[in-house]
């Protein structure tokens, strides 16, 4: 994973039109973008969707972002968006607003049959939650990053965090065994 | 579930959510009680799974590409830009000579019709109608280009 400074740098490449470098943005975020959306509406076709959606996003409105660093949590503010207007569309005739967003959980979502136990027990939590673990652990964002794309304040991501961490070990109570055989 | 009450706090241990003390009693209680040992382990296999990358599916970073490309695509709408302007252009240069050879008796086609319809044509137009004339040609002109290049370049 590039560091923040060498992110910066080719944003701001990417910025003065280098297409190359926006393409090696795009090699580097499409695992995140992508991880996000599928964890956020539980489908991977339209999590790829989704992804395309937000890459051609990105890349009209590149020159709105002011301090290239904050990329990261620029482009997954963007792909939640995206996600949730998504989900909006799916349920004709339902409006999903705030809490109802946060709270949208795995009964209201398609099954996603290709994926493994802990996918399975994230799909599980509220949507909030989901978003809230793949920033941290999987594109590794610090709290405060990850609470500025959710619109959670930064000293207390961590409560959230713990929240959503004993939500989701609940939900794998007694299967650590099989967990191990899939992780390891 | 675990039986050990202390075992909720192998989470709050990974999250750095115990002071100093809190934790390091934590990992003395953990080496002597295996429950604990066991959630400590099992909390950090979970954050290795969250971690673990999806991989990015086939075929996706060719479709991002092509759909930048289609907005990149600058041949369709420039020339579409330039080509109003330059048939604009060639329409008025067009109809200044036709005025300029008709008011001095000559043809843009020596010795066939068109020199006889161009100076009937502008007899009888009144010199307000020859410019209202002169725009309407243009916009013709235009229009068509405009209709040929958006059907070849399809933006």
């Amino acid at each position: 994973m590039r560091d923040a400074d060498g992110v910066a740098d080719v944003v701001d490449r990417a910025k003065a039109g280098d297409r190359q470098a926006f393409d090696s943005l795009v090699r580097d975020f499409a695992g995140f973008v992508h991880a996000l959306a599928r964890r956020t509406v539980g489908d991977p076709d339209e999590a790829c969707d989704i992804a395309q959606e937000v890459f051609v996003k990105a890349w009209l409105n590149l020159g709105l972002l002011r301090e290239s660093g904050r990329f990261p949590s620029w482009l997954a503010s963007i792909t939640r968006r995206a996600a949730i207007d998504h989900l909006r569309k799916r349920i004709p005739g339902q409006v999903l607003e705030g809490e109802d967003i946060e709270g949208y959980g795995a009964e209201d979502r398609r099954p996603d049959p290709g994926s493994g136990l802990l996918e399975t027990a994230l799909s599980r939590l509220p949507e909030r939650d989901r978003s809230l673990l793949t920033l941290v652990y999987f594109r590794e964002m610090t709290h405060a990053e990850a609470g500025e794309v959710l619109g959670i304040p930064g000293k207390n991501v961590r409560v959230y965090l713990l929240r959503a961490r004993r939500r989701l070990r609940e939900i794998l109570e007694g299967r650590e065994n099989e967990l191990v055989q899939q992780i390891c | 579930m675990s039986s050990c009450s202390r075992s909720a706090e192998a989470v709050e241990y990974l999250l750095g959510l115990l002071d100093p003390p809190m934790a390091a009693s934590f990992l003395e209680h953990c080496a002597g009680c295996p429950e604990c040992t066991e959630a400590l382990e099992a909390e950090k296999l979970i954050e290795q799974g969250l971690a673990g990358s999806y991989g990015i599916p086939g075929g996706l970073l060719d479709r991002i590409d092509a759909s930048i490309d289609l907005l990149d695509k600058p041949s369709g709408r420039f020339t579409i830009q330039r080509a109003v302007a330059a048939s604009g252009a060639a329409a008025a240069v067009l109809f200044g000579a036709w005025r300029l050879l008709a008011s001095s008796g000559r043809s843009l086609l020596a010795g066939d019709g068109f020199h006889q319809v161009a100076q009937a044509a502008a007899r009888a137009m009144e010199p307000g109608s020859v410019w209202i004339a002169a725009i309407a040609f243009g916009i013709v002109l235009t229009t068509v280009t405009m209709v040929f290049l958006a059907s070849r370049y399809g933006r």
